[in-house]
């Protein structure tokens, strides 16, 4: 699975490997910054079951690629709309809140 | 998916049921644990509040696949006029398709236009796919009534949330 960003009039800016051999669900973007655009913006992703359930995220001006995820960690997430946190699941029935700080 | 939002009506009654019923006999999605009948919910469709949402999402073959509902907090006192109370129920074999999303963007311009200021509901401390759900929505978690749901013996806790407008 591919990550592409890409700009308003369709060309490909950035093009990040996520899950070669896996499945994501669709990505969450963090909000636009002031004045719009997509300067700053960060993608997260979802992907399975590569080593277990990851969470990987995209910079959107550069297609850095930062894999969060620990080792056995295995977890779901959730972005806020303000892009600020993310409510993680255990999949067994656990869930706890983490700050995004960049 | 091609998903046209519209109120309900009460000839939705029968759809509606063929969509909760499931979820509630799974045991692990709500709280609701009686079966309804398209009588009844016919009933409960006609006799929805004035200031009541209810909005169903239906299919490029205007099939119901979804629905969200929405009513006063509470009614014996104007202090809770501002408050509504909703819930989301979508068709088993149609989640993790953005029906949801688009139900709760109809029922959120519906609040706004009926004058209610924020949106209140319990999610089931074990449904954490339905809690990842309203918090992307920009609910915040709230806190936990524990043993707030007792279903074939096992007490439930239950996530409290909330959003404003």
């Amino acid at each position: 699975m591919r990550v592409l960003i890409v700009s308003r009039d369709g060309e490909v800016q950035h093009t990040a490997e996520v899950a070669p051999r896996d499945a994501t669900d669709p990505p969450q973007w963090t909000p636009a910054p002031p004045g719009g655009g997509t300067s700053g913006k960060i993608v997260f992703v979802q992907t399975y079951p590569m080593d277990g359930r990851r969470i990987l995220t995209v910079n959107a001006d550069t297609g850095q690629v930062l894999d969060l995820s620990r080792e056995h960690w295995d977890a779901y997430f959730a972005l806020s709309p303000d892009g600020k946190s993310v409510l993680l699941n255990n999949g067994r029935g656990g869930f706890w809140l983490a700050p995004v700080i960049r | 998916m091609k998903l046209v939002i519209r109120p309900v009506r009460p000839d939705d009654a029968a759809a509606i049921v063929r969509i909760l019923n499931p979820i509630i006999e799974a045991g692990v999605y709500t709280v609701l644990d009686t079966p309804l009948t398209v009588e009844y919910e016919r009933d409960y469709i006609a006799s929805f509040p004035q200031r009541g949402i209810f909005h169903v999402a239906e299919d490029q073959d205007q099939r119901v696949v979804g629905f969200e509902s929405g009513e006063p907090y509470a009614t014996y006192t104007h202090a809770f006029d501002h408050v509504v109370v909703i819930g989301t129920f979508v068709d088993l074999k149609e989640r993790r398709r953005g029906i949801g999303t688009y139900l709760f963007e109809a029922t959120l311009e519906a609040a706004n236009c009926k004058g209610y200021e924020k949106i209140f509901t319990f999610v089931r401390s074990d449904n954490v796919a339905s809690l990842m759900f309203y918090f992307r929505l920009g609910f915040r978690i709230i806190g936990t009534a524990q043993k707030q749901a007792k279903l074939n013996g096992k007490y439930i806790d239950e996530i409290l949330i909330e959003r404003f407008l």
